[in-house]
């Protein structure tokens, strides 16, 4: 049986047992309370120390929040805070930031600032066979009566496996060269363009460096990483001319495609400038749980260039209203030229 | 320095015991050693100022193995645990965040002080704790994946009370013990060092993939806490139960990365001992 003093000794232990584990507030600051100021200033704080292009694209990031500071105030709705940081983020011109909430994504169209440089449609009436091959993200086919290998790539959302890239290349082993065509092609995967790019490379070499955030000052980058594309030793390889298709559309991992090729002596860029987003997006999460996504790296060509606005072509060729009207791609009738 | 004082410390922890049990053979109660297969669910709380400045909220479950080895003077374990982790947090909507947990650590502890009737004691020393933490935030594109490792080494304290202690001898001569200890374990931080991403939570890319664990930075300062309120229950054969309630605050140096972990737990135990 419990005495006085073994209970008062135990009830003492319990209660500062207690009383010990109830200490957090001591340790953990609040929340930031879910106002519109409150997101408002979050979000520019975060763009203000992590965003890596303020000087290339000459933005001044002060005189933003002052433009848009007076239209946010607390109790507005979800929608128009919505609104005013979406008009505050398009400052940047950037494909790669984006605001999401439970009823929008913002966005800035990059792929608007050019024309639309390819009707697919208008290639697979007129260019490729009614079966053509379809590995996502890869379409293929033979042009020019089996001399030329056409590869469409529209996306590379879905990622390209080295067992997909070497099993179509086996196709293709005997043409005179291929098409690489990656017009309208948003980025996803960028290991996916590595895969595909070491195959078609002849010898290892650099293609790029990349420099990361490393602090919130505007300059404060680590780096440089090297990017090296490298020809696998074992497998299929494909080191023959290779013309790549690009326009506005042309975006993010794809531009960073563009930017190897651009590397590589046997390929070619032709077409318009691709939509650039060569800094990597990294993300966050506002106080009231909307998530957002900004460029934070800076990609430097060998030559010392920064393509983060677009990565021009070797041979500039819009596509021809007219002549598409008569099912002619002249921007790929330009491509099979210059193979043959 | 700082390196130099916590890998004296961690050596303190793992190896000065070996020496102390061994000088210790003169002690009235033998070496006892024990094993704790444990289970535990809670109330945790979890933020990653790097990506968010949102307190996640959920439950924590984790099952866990200590060895323990004791005597009069002595107390030594080490300790491993893994479990999972689900939070979310409401807004507008609802968001998601799960965890990875695994710890590991142990404790060397002196007795410093009992009561006459030996039914009230301290004990005091070092204690080694580390915590690595998965948080897998999919809405949070290339900074989904964040991988922290936490290590604290405390000062260690355990006030332990015998409830109950009743000693009876049987027919066939063997004296069995009856012990129901309750304990209050406190663990101040002395040195904590956190392993955290980098400033942009992304890293080294150049092959198309950016790595999770590519350039983490060693961080050191800010809190850690501990408490353990424990009652043992041990049976004439050694064994026993115990139900614990623990507790852990994290919080890593004030940085644009911190880490903030709140767990709050209950715990269940089955204790055997070993010979």
């Amino acid at each position: 049986m419990m005495t006085f003093s073994n209970l008062k000794i135990t009830f003492f232990l319990l209660a500062a047992g207690l009383l010990l584990a109830s200490c957090e507030v001591l340790f953990f600051e609040e929340e930031l309370a879910d106002e519109a100021r409150n997101n408002f200033e979050y979000l520019w704080q975060q763009c203000d120390e992590n965003y890596s292009f303020f000087e290339y694209k000459n933005v001044n990031w002060d005189s933003v929040y002052d433009a848009y500071s007076p239209r946010v105030a607390n109790g507005m709705s979800a929608d128009s805070l919505f609104r005013v940081l979406w008009n505050m983020l398009n400052e940047l011109r950037d494909g790669h930031v984006n605001l999401i909430s439970p009823f929008n994504v913002s966005r800035f169209d990059i792929d608007l600032l050019g024309p639309d440089n390819i009707d697919f449609r208008l290639i697979r009436e007129n260019y490729l066979s009614d079966r053509y091959y379809t590995n996502l993200p890869l379409i293929h086919d033979f042009l020019a009566g089996g001399q030329i290998a056409y590869f469409r790539i529209g996306s590379f959302a879905t990622p390209l496996s080295d067992g997909d890239v070497q099993i179509a290349l086996s196709r293709y082993r005997n043409t005179k060269g291929m098409i690489l065509d990656i017009r309208g092609n948003g980025g996803g995967n960028l290991s996916s363009v590595f895969t595909l790019m070491n195959r078609l490379s002849r010898q290892k070499m650099k293609v790029y460096d990349s420099y990361i955030k490393s602090g919130p000052g505007r300059e404060d980058f680590s780096g440089p990483q090297e990017a090296i594309l490298e020809p696998p030793s074992r497998g299929l390889r494909y080191p023959k001319p290779v013309m790549v298709l690009t326009d506005r559309g042309t975006f993010s991992a794809a531009s960073f495609l563009a930017v190897m090729a651009r590397e590589l002596p046997q390929m070619t860029l032709i077409g318009d400038t691709t939509g650039g987003g060569l800094g990597i997006p990294n993300g966050g999460q506002l106080p009231n749980g909307w998530t957002y996504r900004m460029s934070i790296s800076r990609t430097i060509t060998t030559d010392g260039q920064n393509f983060e606005n677009g990565v021009p072509p070797d041979i500039r060729v819009i596509l021809n209203d007219d002549l598409t009207k008569l099912g002619i791609d002249n921007v790929l009738e330009r491509a099979m030229a210059e193979i043959l | 320095m700082l390196q130099k004082i916590f890998l004296c410390g961690l050596t303190w922890v793992f190896v000065f015991p070996m020496i102390a049990f061994a000088q210790v053979p003169q002690a009235e109660r033998g070496n006892e050693h024990f094993l704790d297969v444990s289970a535990s669910i809670g109330y945790s709380a979890f933020r990653d100022q790097g990506v968010s400045p949102i307190l996640y909220q959920g439950f924590t479950v984790l099952g866990g193995l200590r060895y323990t080895m004791e005597n009069e003077l002595w107390d030594f374990s080490v300790e491993g645990e893994g479990g999972v982790g689900f939070y979310e947090a409401t807004r507008l909507a609802v968001y998601e965040t799960s965890t990875i947990h695994v710890g590991y650590g142990g404790h060397l502890r002196r007795q410093f002080w009992a009561s006459e009737s030996a039914r009230l004691r301290y004990e005091g020393g070092l204690r080694l704790h580390g915590l690595v933490n998965v948080r897998r935030n999919s809405s949070l594109f290339n900074a989904a994946t964040g991988v922290t490792n936490i290590n604290t080494l405390f000062l260690s304290n355990e006030l332990t009370w015998l409830v109950s202690h009743r000693e009876k001898t049987k027919k066939s001569g063997r004296t069995i013990t009856r012990r129901r200890p309750l304990s209050l374990e406190v663990n101040i931080p002395l040195l904590n060092v956190a392993w955290l991403p980098d400033y942009a939570y992304i890293t080294d890319f150049t092959d198309g993939e950016p790595s999770t664990i590519g350039e983490h930075k060693l961080y050191w300062g800010g809190l850690r806490f501990q408490t353990r309120l424990s009652y043992r229950h041990f049976f004439t054969n050694g064994n026993a139960l115990r139900f614990s309630y623990v507790s852990d605050y994290v919080r890593t140096s004030e940085t644009f990365n911190q880490i903030d972990f709140i767990n709050h737990a209950f715990q269940f135990s089955l204790v055997m001992r070993l010979h």
